[in-house]
C-alpha cells in the first residue's frame, strides 16, 4: 500500500513538473521571441549552459511575477522581478487590483511600487493579470527586503 | 622421606585424588555464562561500531542540512515564491478564485532542486538521529547486561 501511495505521489509530482516546465518553457520562448518588440533590443545569453537549464533558471515564470513597476502605460505595466527579468503585465478590465484592504484602479499604480501579479500568459510573452496586489514598500515593511540590482 | 612412609601415605589417602578432581569441577552453568558473555562482548563491539558510524553520518548530514538551509534562504531571496505564498494569508479568496494561476505561479517560482536537497538532508538527519539514539540505547542495555552478569546484581 505504501508503495502504491509512493508511486502515485511520484507520478503526480512528475506530471506536475512536466506541466509547469512546459508552461515555463513556452512562455520563455514567447518572451524571448518578442523581447525585441517588447523592450526594443535583443537579450543575449538564452539557454547558457546545462546547469542553468537543469535548474530551470533560464525559464521564466509564466503565471505571475513579483517585482518593482518600472514603467506604467495605459493598461500595461513593465515589472522588473527579483530575477532581474522585465515582464509586461496586461491589466484587463476585470482584473482585481488591491492596495492593503482597498480595491484600486490601474491608473493608481505608480512607478517603483512593488506588486505581486498572478494571471495567464499570452502568446506575446506577456502576462494577462487577473489579480494584482500592491505590496508595502520596504520602508513600510517590518521585514526588509530588496530587489537584486 | 622414607619410601615406605610414602606408600603408607598413599594407602591411607587413596581416595583423595578423586576428591580433588571433584573440587575442580566447574560450577553449574559456567559454560553458558561464558558463551553469553562472549555474545555480549561481540554485541558491544558491534554497537560501538554502529554508534561511531551513525554519529559520523549524523554530523555529515547536520552540516549538509545547514548548507542546504543557507542555500534555500539564498534562493528564496531571489525568487518570487515568498510573495506568492503570502497571498494565501493576505488574499485567501483570490487564491481560491484564481487557484489555477496561483498554483502555477507558486510552482514556477518554487526553488525545487534546493528545496529537495534540504528535505532530503533533513530526512536523512532525522533518520540518523533515530538510528544513533537506538545505538546509544542498545549500548547502555549491553553495558547493563554485562555488569549484571559480572556482579550478579543491578
Amino acid at each position: 500500500m505504501a508503495v502504491l501511495f509512493g508511486l502515485a505521489i511520484l507520478m503526480g509530482t512528475f506530471s506536475m513538473g512536466v506541466a509547469v516546465g512546459y508552461r515555463k518553457a513556452k512562455f520563455s520562448y514567447a518572451w524571448g521571441e518578442n523581447y525585441h518588440r517588447n523592450f526594443g533590443g535583443p537579450r543575449g545569453g538564452f539557454l547558457r549552459n546545462f546547469s542553468q537549464d537543469f535548474m530551470g533558471k533560464d525559464f521564466i515564470g509564466a503565471h505571475g511575477t513579483f517585482g518593482q513597476i518600472i514603467e506604467v502605460k495605459d493598461f500595461e505595466l513593465v515589472v522588473r522581478g527579483k530575477d532581474n527579468v522585465e515582464k509586461i503585465i496586461i491589466i484587463n478590465k476585470d482584473a482585481d487590483i488591491r492596495h492593503f484592504q482597498d480595491t484600486i484602479q490601474a491608473e493608481n499604480l505608480k512607478v517603483n511600487e512593488l506588486i505581486v501579479a498572478i494571471g495567464e500568459p499570452n502568446d506575446q510573452g506577456q502576462i494577462e493579470a487577473k489579480f494584482i496586489r500592491v505590496m508595502p514598500s520596504p520602508s513600510d515593511s517590518p521585514v526588509p527586503f530588496k530587489l537584486r540590482k | 622421606m622414607h619410601p615406605l612412609s610414602v606408600l603408607v601415605y598413599m594407602r591411607d589417602n587413596q581416595e583423595k585424588p578423586f576428591e580433588y578432581e571433584a573440587s575442580v569441577t566447574p560450577p553449574r552453568g559456567l559454560f553458558s555464562r561464558i558463551i553469553k558473555r562472549l555474545g555480549l562482548e561481540k554485541e558491544l563491539t558491534l554497537v560501538k561500531g554502529n554508534l561511531k558510524f551513525f554519529t559520523a553520518l549524523l554530523a555529515m548530514f547536520l552540516t549538509l542540512s545547514v548548507f542546504a538551509l543557507i542555500g534555500v534562504k539564498h534562493v528564496l531571496a531571489k525568487s518570487s515564491f515568498g510573495p506568492f505564498i503570502s497571498l494565501i494569508f493576505s488574499d485567501p479568496g483570490v487564491v481560491i478564485k484564481y487557484w489555477h494561476s496561483f498554483t502555477f505561479a507558486a510552482f514556477e517560482s518554487m526553488p525545487g532542486i534546493t528545496g529537495m536537497a534540504l528535505f532530503l538532508s533533513v530526512a536523512f538527519l532525522i533518520l540518523f538521529i533515530r538510528l544513533a539514539a537506538f545505538a546509544v540505547e542498545r549500548f547502555f542495555i549491553v553495558i547493563k547486561s554485562i555488569n549484571k552478569q559480572k556482579y550478579g546484581h543491578k
